[in-house]
């Protein structure tokens, strides 16, 4: 059954992926927006570590999605898609440091796939998606245990939640450790049913 | 081929709920010898990566920066247009086969540029064969691909969608003669009969008709699939299949009646019977009666849209174990589909695919449920366990 599930699930989700993907690649307004939303801070704070500063970052990171927007480049999935970004953004990062010149100076052609990245810079790329993908899932999750896990990443103890959102410290606690347990679960791909389960009331 | 970008990350999430193989460890441990990566692992461990991405959202809004780009994409010199989005509702199926073929022509215009684009079944498209129409004065006429038959009172014509004539039959005709509407493998056609009714066949299918109804009855025969939208009119309606009449006086329906799996009738509109050996059924819209290959007969809901889906260009799956699904991508593609590993046929999916797409579209999608993996050889596809 739960094979099932998540086969059925999985299937939906590429299934959408690929509307999104095409949407994309057919340059839909829609699908562009979607883009913005799921990426655009991710690639900006990506843009922070090469320019040193916010506004620099975003101009450079709108160059880049225009670029690729008027060009005629197509993906053929979305992963492909983040990753020919990611290494876009870092390149035309490197240029807009470098030469502290407007747009005019990035790359016109991108011929990204030749650019050869230091590792370091590569694996800030790989932190950022991970990032990313981990704020997605804890979007999914109810309002109560996301704000639980929230203010326990911002470092407030477990008494110190319970105190603020008027809930028993038990609640704080089996919350917090079903929370992480579906992001684990969520991001490595193993997850069932552990959304309805964190549904659950709490009896404790 | 994965980058090896989207390679890492699928590690670090692998590790992240510790589910490495032992192939995997090998590869994370290595990994894990570097300075930077470790670093990567500790913030992600600590809820570090996730509280500054946080942080990162607030203060970057994807909101207020799509706007800004779209006043960019507005002011650039090498202006393109935004296309509108389609919904991807039922109602919007035929659009979107449009504008999916627009696409595909659009992509097409762009090769050799910088497509990145995996050929993995060097894109085996829907072959488009044209029917036969065999008419009863011993003529055959091919109907191709957007052409269409219309059976006029005992005399049989064939024009294009736009209403230019490519065959009319010389003479009009005193006596009934039986016409037979043939479609291979890869084609759809379509007839409008004698009474006005209309029928869209699919692929690997065949219809029978008079040149004009006479007698009590308007009655056809049918193997393979075909969808009906039967004019109202005083005398029943009547598809004969290998497996029993379906009965109607004016509706839309589909009836599937291919000789080697079960023979469904899916109602969509006005009223329909079943008579089989014996047995009879009455549908509802939204109903379907199933006779199974022994002959059992069953009535059950169904969502209508998987079974006539097929005619606005959409192929619907709910449930459906592989084996079904690939008998229709057979007919379409005029492939043939091999299972390497048995159990893979019961496989139960769910999902929806473009008919006027590339038949790798529909196999990466499978294979992106992990369950499977596939390879091609000209035009035969073999499946496999991952």
């Amino acid at each position: 059954m739960n094979i099932f599930l998540t086969l059925r699930k999985e299937f939906k989700e590429n299934q959408m992926r690929e509307d999104y993907l095409r949407g994309l690649n057919a340059r839909e307004e829609g699908a562009w927006k979607a883009f913005y939303d799921e990426y655009y801070s991710a690639l900006c704070a990506y843009a922070c570590k090469f320019v040193g500063n916010a506004e620099d970052a975003e101009d450079v990171v709108q160059e880049t999605c225009v670029r690729v927007w008027e060009s005629n480049r197509v993906f053929a999935t979305m992963k492909e898609c983040a990753w020919y970004v990611y290494k876009a953004v870092y390149t035309n990062s490197l240029l807009h440091a470098r030469t502290k010149s407007r747009r005019e100076r990035l790359l016109r052609e991108m011929p990204v796939e030749e650019v050869e990245m230091p590792e370091e810079a590569f694996a800030e790329a790989v932190r950022e998606e991970l990032g990313r993908q981990l704020r997605k899932c804890i979007g999914e999750l109810p309002e109560e245990a996301r704000k639980i896990l929230e203010l326990s990443l911002e470092g407030l103890s477990g008494n110190e939640i319970a105190g603020k959102l008027g809930i028993s410290i038990h609640t704080v606690k089996s919350q917090k450790n079903r929370s992480f347990k579906f992001l684990r679960e969520k991001l490595s791909g193993t997850y069932y049913l552990s959304l309805l389960w964190l549904l659950l009331p709490d009896f404790f | 081929m994965k980058s090896r970008f989207e390679n890492i990350v699928e590690l670090f999430k692998r590790a992240y709920g510790g589910e490495l193989s032992p192939e995997e460890r090998e590869r994370w441990e290595k990994l894990m010898g570097e300075e930077s990566w470790r670093k990567v692992w500790e913030d992600l461990e600590s809820g570090t990566l996730a509280r500054e991405s946080g942080g990162e959202a607030v203060r970057f809004s994807g909101a207020e920066g799509f706007e800004e780009f779209r006043r960019r994409c507005r002011a650039s010199r090498n202006r393109r247009r935004w296309r509108l989005c389609v919904g991807l509702g039922a109602a919007a199926a035929v659009l979107v086969g449009v504008i999916n073929v627009a696409f595909w022509w659009w992509s097409s215009t762009n090769e050799g540029t910088e497509v990145l684009r995996p050929m993995v079944a060097q894109g085996i498209f829907p072959e488009r064969n044209g029917a036969r129409l065999l008419l009863g004065n011993g003529d055959t006429v091919v109907v191709a691909d957007g052409m269409q038959v219309v059976q006029g009172s005992g005399r049989a014509k064939v024009e294009a969608k736009d209403g230019s004539l490519a065959y009319a039959e010389d003479s009009v005709r005193e006596e009934v003669v039986y016409n037979e509407l043939m479609v291979p493998v890869g084609g759809e056609s379509f007839v409008m009969l004698e009474d006005s009714s209309r029928v869209w066949l699919n692929a690997d299918s065949r219809l029978r008709y008079p040149s004009r109804f006479e007698g009590e009855e308007r009655r056809i025969e049918l193997e393979g699939e075909a969808y009906f939208e039967v004019r109202r009119g005083e005398r029943p309606f009547v598809v004969e299949t290998s497996r029993g009449d379906v009965r109607v006086l004016g509706t839309s329906f589909d009836v599937r009646a291919y000789g080697d799996e079960a023979m469904t009738a899916t109602l969509v509109t006005g009223r329909v019977r079943y008579e089989g050996e014996g047995e009879k059924v009455t549908l509802a819209p939204g109903e379907q009666v199933r006779v199974s290959d022994g002959g059992k007969v069953e009535k059950r809901r169904v969502d209508v849209e998987e079974y006539v889906g097929w005619r606005e260009g959409v192929y619907v799956f709910d449930k459906r174990p592989l084996a079904d699904i690939m008998r229709d991508l057979e007919r379409w593609y005029g492939v043939d589909i091999v299972f390497m590993t048995e159990e893979l046929k019961g496989l139960p999916f769910t999902g929806y695919v473009e008919r006027y797409d590339k038949i790798d579209t529909f196999l990466d999608l499978l294979r992106s449920t992990g369950e499977l993996t596939y390879s091609v050889d000209d035009k035969r596809i073999y499946l496999m366990r991952k």
